[in-house]
Order: C-alpha cells, then structure tokens, then sequence
C-alpha cells in the first residue's frame, strides 16, 4: 500500500485496459484495425476534458477527480466496445474460414473437417473424366458406403435427401475438340 | 520462457491511440491512483511528512 492507498482499489480501470489490449490484439490478427480505430475515435473524450480544463469556478483536486472519472468511464466503455467487436470478429472470421473450407453447418471438428473436404477434392480433382468417367461412380459409391456405414456404427439417421442406392452416372462431361 | 512478440506498426499507432485518451492532468498516476483520485482521494504522490 503506497500513501495509504490500497493498489487493488485500481483493478477496475487495470481490467479495462487489458480488455482493451486483447481485444485490440485480437482485432488486428483479424484485419480489422480500422474497425478498432473508428471505436477508439468515437470514446474520445477531449470535449469533456476541455470542459474541465476550463472550468473556472472549482479547485484543482476537484479538477483532479474530475479527470479521474471521466477517463476510468471512457476506458471502461472503450474496453466493452472492443471486446464485443472483438467477439463479432471472431464469430465471423470461424464462420468465413467454415465457408472458404466447405465446411460451414457441418457438425464436428473443424480442422478434420477441413481435412475431409480437401482430401474429397484433391481424389475428384485427380479423375481423368475423359479417360475414366467411371472412376467418379467408383468414388461415389465409396463415399456413399463410408457414410451409411458412419451412420449405423453412431445410430444415426439417414438424410432424406440422400439415395439409399447409388444412382447411375451421367454421361461424362466431353470437352471438345477441334 | 516467456514470448515476446516484435510491435507492429499497427499495434503501437492503436496504443498511441489509447494513451491519447489519458489527460495530462493523469498522465503520471497509476491506474489505483487514478481509481483513487476518482473517489475524492487526490493527496496521490504527494509527501505528507512533517504533517
């Protein structure tokens, strides 16, 4: 305790000033340090420190409460605005990365997931259509017999919307020649 | 061992910011200084020896 002032009673004003260091770290790795920039302009309180400042008719130690409160206030709304744009961010960047892998709505780990999608494309990407349409029938039937089989071990439903029997191929797609 | 990240450009213009937003009046108090003054205290860093 320092001049009989207990260090603790300042915690709310510290918590504010982490919050907003996190929130501000947080916002940056995001890309959206505009966004932490226009927030941080709209608390700004040089208005109602001018006023202080120029108030003529108390004392300086009342000045000096004055200031306190007012900028304990600021930082207090400074630090919920941030974190809660932080919060968004955060919700929309997992939602964007669920999208760019083709994998948003889809219940599970995000990263097996992402894992799943990439590989189902690279072995899709890899088919010769011209040469071995039949290899995306082959690949088809697989997917559909590792999913009815993912079904029944976790007892789960089948979607409606999927064949219970692997449907025939379309003829393949023919690029073509001059 | 603890981690210690390089500011970016980026980073140290937001703190800038942020410190902009402290008076000058507070600019050398501490966070429970200021806490303190906030409640009427603002005997903060003044000696009182002899008092």
């Amino acid at each position: 305790m320092i001049g009989g002032i207990d260090p603790n009673d300042g915690a709310a004003l510290t918590d504010s000033v982490t919050a907003i260091n996190t929130a501000l770290t947080t916002l940056q790795r995001l890309g959206r340090s505009d966004q932490a920039d226009t927030l941080i302009a709209d608390v700004d309180p040089s208005s109602a420190y001018a006023v202080i400042a120029a108030d003529l008719d108390h004392s300086e130690d009342w000045k000096l409460t004055a200031y306190a409160r007012r900028y304990a206030t600021v930082m207090a709304d400074l630090a919920r605005r941030l974190t809660s744009a932080a919060a968004t961010g955060s919700t929309q960047d997992q939602d964007d990365a669920a999208r760019v892998y083709g994998i948003k709505g889809l219940p599970g780990d995000v990263a097996s997931l992402a894992i799943s999608r990439r590989d189902a494309g690279d072995r899709v990407a890899a088919i010769d259509l011209v040469a071995r349409p039949d290899q995306l029938g082959d690949l088809l039937v697989d997917a559909i017999r590792m999913a009815t089989t993912y079904w029944r071990m976790h007892s789960l439903s089948r979607p409606s919307n999927l064949a219970t029997t692997p449907q025939p191929m379309r003829s393949p797609r023919r690029i073509p020649t001059e | 061992m603890g981690e210690h990240r390089r500011m970016t450009a980026v980073d140290i213009k937001a703190a800038w910011s942020v410190a902009a937003l402290k008076p000058a009046a507070l600019s050398a108090l501490q966070s429970y200084e200021i806490a303190a003054a906030a409640t009427g205290q603002t005997n903060i860093g003044r000696w009182s020896v002899g008092r």
